[in-house]
């Protein structure tokens, strides 16, 4: 190829003329807003009931929410949320390390595990509220029992996946049982049960706020369902704002339990990348 | 004189079904001796040493450590395996490895003494807060040895440990293990694929014949004692021991292939 | 060597086969002896009669059906929103920077929270269902093709761009190797929650499906029923994850046999 057939390359274009302190906050909250914007715009000039104006939103979100409801209603549910995803943790992790360490005891169990997770955990909802009745233990064993599958079964896989040779140095430096879970099975598990954990996180939500609509007088859920019969729109989409919040909240409690558990597997991860 | 001998391996077989690996291996290992084991390829090197250390039983024969018969992992022996990588615990840091087969041994006052003292015999004691991946793998393998040095045994068992490193680094750890042998006076078994390094490092040289294997010939390196890379490999006689080894293992090789 | 190598092989599943109907012991005889109330938890025989006469009632196979046919349009609508947004934003570091608070936000929304602006919206019926399906799915498949798209080696695009090769081709011979496993990984991860969701539709909004049937049979206390639907249920889950399962091996067995084609 001569050299004046070679093809023109564009350079890619010189930064932004906006300060690179302003640039990120910006980019990050300019849809955001965007859509605030556009939403009160639109609801000014076509106004819908079932589709409250932002403001309206914010209002009602303050008028239920921040108040005395705010400890009846949310914390409480806060509260089983909390115990249940603790209730998970600790059975899924408990009974898939002892199932993943036994391999006769996982091959007879893991089939059937498989399939109770499978079940849809909104579906053993009606039928716990038959066995146990309406209370709160009720709400707190549906959150835990739906909940605990992923982490099971994750834990299991992780158990099983030791790394030989680290289970043969184990044995060379005759280290003690307790000494091997804590500082090698458990460890080396820890991103699977992370994962597991990750997943059972939305799992315990969706059955808080369920397991509060189907027979509750009080709760989240509860409260979707008084809001639902009266049509009472703005509360309606402040429920979801609320909501969404308790998720996000969730998910940076988990990001950065996660940032603590799993510093190493990041760092060996980019080292093997490397 | 007391007993010298410390390891006594005595018609030693292991099958697997119809499949003989090890025949009948027998050989001893003086107390402070530095013994190489060496073979060709796929001879069993590793079968014999997890069977000698205690990781998997034999179909025949013995295993004694100091009169007792090895059946487990014993508190006496140390094993360096040959993937660093995978034997070191990630999510501890170099420290932490050190001191983990300490948990159950020592008393936590002495364990930082131990384990520094280890790392800083192989070099390492600057890198003691360090996790094992932010290391090169050289470093990672001496990691592996101030654990096993640490865990004060009586013999030393190194399945061969710088097979995955390079050369350069290969010989600098080469001159470990020999510092570390003459400061500590603990016995070493060692194996190697590598000819001229088990002659290079050993007092005596077990080469190992084929599947179904028995002892070729158990060869005694009479080189001195004081041995640096450059000035003994350059000897004659470095140069006639390694000889003499290769032609057993290629004599090995082809009785392999003549036999049934 | 103990035992052949079929013998080896079988173990597991008979072990598996083993606990299953073991579990069923152990729910008959709990119940025949009294250790759990049997008004509320019949016994396992009653339940799989209840789902043997289930197998032969047309009603029950219409449920069935219709939960499949809501799964099906969620899991359509999600996959291709998911693909075409994913692709889009993916592609642009701007859009992606941009769209990454809004994504934060709106994804761990509970897909049940919607629930009453959907019924409100549109009804108590498949509709509704569908939005909530919908929204709940979407993430799963949007997370993925984003991860893909991002995972495109910049090395074989900068090449590509070199050589000349233009956007269009870019994208089918670069772009679309590469987010494959990552979009077959949402569409498995999103097949689930999309089930998931299709049953909460129907046991809280009504809509028609097995979640539906399983409130009309706890309504008139046919337990046996409610518990049989359970088992349905998770039959279902397991036969949609074995069949994408299978689907995604096919798939990513042939993008490895193709994946030669990203240049470099």
């Amino acid at each position: 190829m001569s050299v004046s057939e070679t093809r023109r390359i564009r350079l890619p274009r010189p930064a932004h003329r906006i300060p690179s302190w302003l640039r990120l906050p910006l980019e990050w909250f300019a849809l955001p807003i965007l859509i605030v914007l556009a939403w009160s715009l639109i609801s000014i000039v076509a106004p819908n009931p079932r589709f409250p104006a932002p403001a309206m939103i914010g209002d009602a979100f303050v008028e239920n929410w921040i108040n005395e409801t705010f400890l009846t209603d949310v914390l409480p549910s806060l509260g089983r949320l909390g115990l249940g995803i603790l209730l998970a943790i600790v059975l899924g992790i408990g009974v898939g390390v002892l199932v993943g360490s036994i391999k006769w005891l996982r091959e007879l169990l893991e089939p059937a595990f498989e399939f109770f997770r499978a079940v849809p955990p909104p579906m053993i909802v009606p039928v716990l509220v038959m066995v146990l009745g309406a209370d709160d233990t009720m709400k707190v064993v549906v959150i835990a029992a739906g909940a605990m599958w992923p982490i099971l079964l994750n834990t299991i896989e992780g158990v099983r996946a030791v790394d030989q040779v680290q289970r043969e140095t184990a044995r060379a430096f005759q280290l003690q049982r307790w000494h091997r879970l804590c500082f090698i099975t458990l460890p080396s598990a820890s991103p699977q049960i992370m994962a597991g954990v990750r997943q059972s996180l939305s799992v315990a939500l969706i059955l808080m706020v369920i397991s509060e609509m189907f027979l509750a007088s009080s709760g989240l859920g509860y409260r979707i369902e008084v809001f639902k019969q009266n049509y009472a729109y703005a509360p309606m989409w402040s429920i979801i704002l609320l909501l969404g919040l308790v998720g996000v909240l969730l998910a940076v409690l988990f990001q950065i339990a996660e940032r603590i558990v799993l510093t190493w597997y990041r760092g060996l991860k980019e080292a093997e990348r490397a | 004189m007391p007993d010298e001998t410390l390891l006594k391996v005595d018609h030693l077989g292991k099958r697997y079904g119809d499949f003989e690996a090890l025949r009948d291996i027998s050989f001893t290992a003086g107390r402070g001796e530095l013994v190489c084991i060496v073979g060709p390829s796929g001879c069993g090197k590793t079968t014999l040493l997890k069977i000698i250390a205690g990781l998997l039983a034999p179909t025949s024969g013995v295993v004694e450590l100091d009169g007792a018969r090895v059946t487990a992992p014993h508190p006496r022996m140390a094993v360096v395996f040959q993937e660093y990588g995978r034997s070191l615990m990630p999510w501890m840091t170099v420290r932490g490895n050190v001191e983990l087969p300490l948990r159950h041994t020592t008393p936590k006052a002495q364990r930082r003494e131990r384990s520094q003292a280890a790392l800083e015999a192989v070099g390492l004691g600057e890198a003691a807060g360090k996790y094992p991946w932010q290391l090169s793998g050289g470093m990672q393998q001496r990691v592996a040895i101030a654990r096993a040095v640490a865990y004060d045994p009586e013999i030393l068992i190194m399945d061969e440990p710088f097979a995955a490193v390079d050369a350069q680094t290969r010989a600098d750890l080469e001159d470990l293990v020999r510092d570390l042998w003459a400061k500590l006076g603990v016995t070493v078994l060692f194996v190697t694929h590598d000819i001229d390094e088990s002659v290079y490092l050993g007092e005596r040289v077990v080469v190992l014949s084929m599947t179904p294997t028995v002892v070729q010939e158990d060869l005694v390196v009479d080189l001195p004692r004081d041995r640096d890379q450059i000035t003994t490999r350059a000897l004659p006689r470095f140069t006639e021991l390694r000889t003499h080894v290769y032609e057993q293992i290629q004599r090995a090789k082809l009785e392999a292939g003549r036999a049934v | 060597m103990r035992g052949t190598s079929t013998a080896r092989r079988l173990r597991p599943v008979l072990l598996g086969v083993t606990g299953v109907l073991a579990f069923l012991v152990i729910w008959e005889l709990a119940t025949r002896l009294g250790w759990v109330n049997a008004r509320y938890v019949p016994p396992a025989s009653e339940t799989l009669a209840a789902l043997g006469a289930f197998l032969l009632d047309r009603h029950f196979w219409r449920m069935v059906g219709d939960t499949m046919v809501t799964w099906a349009i969620g899991m359509s609508i999600a996959t291709i929103a998911g693909i075409v947004l994913g692709t889009v934003i993916g592609l642009s570091p701007f859009l992606r920077s941009a769209t990454r608070t809004t994504i934060e936000f709106l994804r761990p929304i509970p897909s049940v929270a919607i629930i009453p602006v959907a019924v409100v919206l549109l009804g108590p019926d498949r509709d509704a269902s569908l939005v909530i399906v919908v929204f709940a799915t979407f993430w799963q498949v949007l997370i993925q093709v984003l991860y893909g798209v991002a995972d495109v080696d910049p090395v074989a695009r900068d090449t590509q761009r070199s050589f000349g090769i233009g956007a269009f081709h870019r994208f089918f011979h670069l772009v679309f190797p590469t987010a494959l496993p990552y979009l077959m990984t949402g569409i498995r991860l999103g097949a689930t929650v999309a089930m998931i969701l299709t049953v909460t539709g129907e046991l809280l909004i009504g809509a028609a499906g097995i979640g539906r049937l399983l409130m009309e049979r706890s309504t008139v206390g046919d337990y046996a029923g409610v518990y049989a639907i359970v088992v349905t249920a998770g039959l279902l889950a397991l036969g949609i994850n074995l069949v994408v399962r299978v689907v995604e091996r096919r798939v990513l067995a042939w993008h490895q046999s193709v994946r030669g084609e990203v240049l470099v």
